[in-house]
């Protein structure tokens, strides 16, 4: 074996050659951090309301009505996204979110619900999805925002107040128990139409 | 020429020689390790329990005042507000500088002692004040915009004078701390008289 003479890639290499063994390390380290920067910006840009609506879907005809709700114009004109109600704040849950939206990508390519009418159809089933799951996280990203703790009791309204604290001391697992979404609906999208005025 | 010596730079056999793409893997995760780790320290660094830390400093006496009577800590809806909400920026490169710059200023005054109690607190407070308004001034309110949009507001669910000024907002050189002062702290002595 003639190391000298050898000219493939692990032959032996000059002295100065040999530097590019911690220039490369070093190289591959800014590397791995320049990717978990971009793999945020990819997280935070794929929660924006622009993309969000970008595909001619459910999103875009639930964001055309999403300006005449509670939740788009507030007395404080407090911010709400698309991805605050529908993107989990935490990091697995909003991977899990974000790996599921797969399916919606899916459903447009085939074009299922690429008309409002379409929509309008399909809206039952999609509504008691997102309920489901709402239900299922005990309201995880109405609280992302809110916590009853820190509800003002006083200005709220009194039959409101008793039912915050109300709901705040009951365990989940007890019957009576209810979670925000099953009184707080159609803050951000109409209902679903019967389907006799669908049309 | 081969069996050299045996020193850093000799020549390793063919074995070791996977040390430089393994070597080269483990750096790139070491860079992965190394930004989710600064990530985590400047999340957790926001956190209302770090700001409050320090024993007998300005933070923590002006948190004892937000938890009593400010309308940010309790509110109608519930919504949360923490300190960094109005006090560190949102976007990367300002919220670095801001996190930078008071960390300094936090610290020397802290060991130096320059507030030991709540009373030389006070003596400082309207200038302290009159600090953090500067820079809210300057920049248009930045943080109170990060949650508060004039675009989004329902001006009919607000007082009529409310309503009016902030349809005005964006002609005049007024900023939203101009007007709403006060809404998390107690306010400076002589500020609060006028």
């Amino acid at each position: 074996m003639d190391r000298e003479q050898g000219s493939g890639l692990w032959r032996k290499p000059g002295a100065w050659w040999r530097f590019g063994i911690p220039i490369g390390g070093l190289l591959l380290f800014v590397f791995g951090a320049l990717g978990t920067v971009g793999f945020n910006v990819v997280i935070h840009e794929t929660s924006s309301d622009a993309f969000c609506v970008n595909c001619h879907g459910p999103s875009k005809f639930a964001a055309e009505e999403w300006p005449q709700h509670s939740h788009y114009n507030t007395a404080s004109g407090v911010m709400v996204t698309c991805a605050d109600c529908h993107v989990a704040k935490e990091f697995v849950p909003k991977m899990w979110r974000k790996i599921t939206a797969m399916k919606e990508v899916f459903y447009t390519v085939k074009g299922d619900y690429n008309t409002r009418e379409k929509f309008e159809a399909a809206r039952h089933e999609m509504v008691d999805s997102v309920w489901d799951s709402m239900r299922a996280n005990d309201s995880r990203e109405c609280r992302s925002c809110h916590k009853v703790e820190r509800m003002d009791f006083d200005q709220q309204k009194r039959m409101a107040a008793t039912m915050h604290q109300r709901m705040d001391g009951l365990e989940r697992s007890d019957p009576k128990y209810k979670t925000c979404i099953d009184c707080h609906k159609y803050l951000a999208h109409n209902k679903p139409q019967a389907q006799a005025d669908g049309e | 020429m081969f069996e050299q010596k045996k020193g850093l730079w000799s020549v390793p056999t063919p074995w070791w020689r996977l040390g430089i793409p393994l070597g080269g893997l483990l750096a790139l995760v070491l860079g992965i390790i190394a930004w989710v780790g600064f990530e985590a320290s400047m999340t957790w660094s926001s956190t209302d329990e770090f700001c409050t830390s320090c024993h007998n400093s300005p933070s923590q006496w002006v948190q004892q005042e937000w938890h009593q009577e400010s309308a940010h800590f309790k509110s109608k809806s519930g919504v949360v507000v923490t300190c960094h909400d109005c006090h560190i920026p949102k976007s990367f490169f300002a919220k670095v500088w801001v996190k930078g710059t008071s960390a300094v200023s936090h610290v020397t005054t802290q060991l130096t002692g320059k507030y030991q109690t709540k009373a030389d607190f006070e003596l400082h407070r309207e200038a302290l004040a009159e600090r953090v308004w500067d820079v809210m001034r300057k920049t248009d309110s930045r943080e109170c915009r990060s949650c508060h949009n004039v675009e989004r507001m329902a001006l009919a669910q607000q007082s009529e004078t409310a309503a009016q000024y902030h349809e005005v907002l964006q002609d005049d050189g007024i900023t939203c701390i101009d007007c709403h002062k006060g809404i998390a702290h107690n306010l400076p002595g002589n500020v609060a008289k006028n």
